[in-house]
């Protein structure tokens, strides 16, 4: 039986695997971040999320939504610049789709990640295209509504919006940055990967991971 | 051939902390420190005084926590080495300042870089929804970053620090917010920008340089994280070749005028000798008397760096009576100064 849902438990399971994703590839997010921005995004994010988690594993009680909270918080107080209100904001977002969930089906992963998006909008005032980490959360967000009309399992769905993540953070390369440090390159910044869309591919692709490895 | 680091640091992650409180040790006289990121004025400004609040990423010594103090601004939020502290501690800055000054007026300077407009403008909304009386003005000068026209979408660069010293200066005097804002603005609208690097810096977080340039080249317009220009490199060219180069951009940009007098900053990116600085000094000299421009008490030194990255900006600012009597008052902070 494929699972459905994921406990409070499991989903701090979910959120040590993406830091120790996010983690393992700083350095990569960081080279990205060189040619167009001031390289160091990788390692930023990475103690953020070190910091983040920590903060998360030492309140044993609490909600879904409080860890949620406790991460983005973490995030905009940690690693400060745009990178880290954004990313925050995107928890933050998140925090409120899961409000009053004990546990988390697909359907509620739908609304939280499009209320994270909508607050990333909100904040960073970028549009899709804009050669932001928008240009991966947004096609992830259209993959699992999409997958949820198709009636998928969680790991499917999560396997597939990987991929539309990856994509999405790779066709960035196409795009003329429209926001931080890629702005001031304007149509120089075409061909480089934009390290945030990549750090977004990063995170979906370990919770499908993380998802994958708790089917019986 | 691989690059290897070499600074005289700890672990990278407690880089801002370590340096702000190595800062604040030995200011303790004009500085101190109120939590972990808040740097404030040992003495105050009398209550009634226009606070003047800062918060910007770390790296860029002296700038600006250096200048916190008397005649300049009064609370500085320290972030992370290049990036901006979230809106939480800038909210703890502006509220400090609330505290020092019993409610009065509140002046957020924001350099305009990304995560500096996010985070100050979410900070001054918070403030603001706790009946904190604050107001916010955008800093900008480097002409490298966005064309003519476009001047706000323009990076805040060292050309800030007029910006800070007649704002600082009209604070101390007494002037009302609405005022400073008046003729802070007419500073930025005044001042210019554009910077030169000759040889990359290493990220003190990541230990890798932050661009790659040729030998025998040079970039101009990068940005004070190292970023490289727009532009890409040009050939590396000599003092008076490059003070030539980039005096004529800005006197173009700023449609200056023979006649036309100025606050000149020459400013050290982190490398860069006083040696080379003044002798493109002498050349902005020749140039200014050939085009019969005059400057007024000029500035030569580092006061915003991108560690030890090789180049130098020129930020000029052209002065009235107004703008040189503020920029003459008397000003005591750990790195800058001037006497009564």
């Amino acid at each position: 039986m494929p699972i459905e849902r994921v406990s409070r438990e499991q989903f701090k399971t979910i959120l040590g695997n993406v830091t120790a994703a996010v983690s393992s590839k700083k350095e990569y997010l960081s080279q990205l971040d060189s040619h167009i921005g001031d390289g160091d995004h990788g390692f930023g994010m990475a103690n953020g999320f070190r910091i983040g988690f920590e903060n998360v594993s030492q309140t044993p009680e609490g909600s879904i939504e409080h860890y949620l909270k406790t991460l983005g918080f973490s995030l905009i107080k940690e690693v400060g610049g745009a990178s880290g209100t954004i990313f925050g904001s995107l928890f933050l977002g998140m925090a409120k789709g899961a409000k009053g969930r004990e546990e988390i089906a697909l359907a509620d992963f739908c609304a939280m990640l499009a209320e994270g998006l909508a607050l990333v909008q909100q904040r960073g005032k970028a549009q899709p295209g804009d050669k932001t980490m928008i240009d991966a959360v947004h096609p992830a967000v259209a993959s699992l509504r999409q997958s949820l009309t198709e009636g998928l399992s969680l790991v499917e769905a999560f396997e597939r919006a990987a991929q539309a993540a990856q994509a999405g953070a790779e066709q960035t390369k196409n795009m003329i940055g429209k926001h931080g440090r890629a702005k001031y390159f304007r149509e120089k910044s075409i061909g480089y990967q934009d390290a945030g869309a990549t750090t977004i591919a990063v995170i979906i692709s370990a919770i499908a991971a993380s998802l994958a490895s708790m089917e019986p | 051939m691989a690059w290897r680091m070499k600074k005289l640091i700890n672990k990278p992650e407690n880089l801002a902390w370590e340096l702000m409180e190595g800062l604040v040790a030995a200011h303790s006289d004009n500085v101190r420190m109120a939590g972990k990121h808040i740097i404030l004025r040992r003495k105050p400004k009398e209550k009634g005084k226009v606070q003047l609040v800062f918060g910007q990423g770390s790296g860029h010594e002296p700038g600006f926590a250096g200048f916190v103090g008397y005649g300049m601004h009064d609370v500085e939020v320290a972030g992370q080495i290049f990036a901006c502290s979230g809106p939480d501690r800038i909210l703890e800055g502006i509220e400090t300042a609330h505290e020092i000054s019993g409610g009065g007026e509140i002046l957020v300077l924001i350099a305009n870089h990304e995560g500096d407009v996010i985070n100050g403008g979410a900070a001054v909304e918070m403030a603001r929804d706790e009946g904190i009386n604050v107001e916010s003005i955008l800093l900008y000068d480097d002409i490298a970053s966005a064309p003519k026209g476009e001047e706000k979408s323009r990076r805040g660069m060292a050309g800030m620090f007029f910006a800070f010293k007649i704002a600082g200066a009209l604070a101390e005097e007494g002037a009302n917010r609405s005022r400073i804002v008046e003729v802070t603005q007419k500073v930025i609208d005044r001042a210019r920008t554009l910077a030169v690097a000759v040889r990359p810096c290493t990220s003190p977080t990541t230990g890798q340089p932050l661009f790659e340039l040729a030998d025998d080249e040079l970039i101009i317009g990068p940005g004070v994280h190292g970023e490289a220009g727009p532009e890409g490199p040009s050939k590396m060219m000599n003092a008076n070749e490059v003070m030539d180069e980039v005096l004529e951009r800005l006197i173009a940009d700023g449609e200056f005028k023979s006649g036309d007098e100025f606050l000149v900053l020459v400013n050290g990116c982190g490398a860069t000798t006083l040696m080379e600085m003044f002798i493109m000094f002498r050349r902005l000299k020749e140039n200014f008397d050939r085009r019969s421009m005059k400057y007024h008490r000029p500035l030569i030194g580092n006061i915003m760096t991108t560690q030890e990255m090789a180049g130098f900006s020129l930020s000029l600012c052209k002065a009235d009576e107004e703008i040189k009597h503020l920029w003459d008052a008397p000003a005591d902070s750990p790195y800058f100064k001037v006497c009564k």
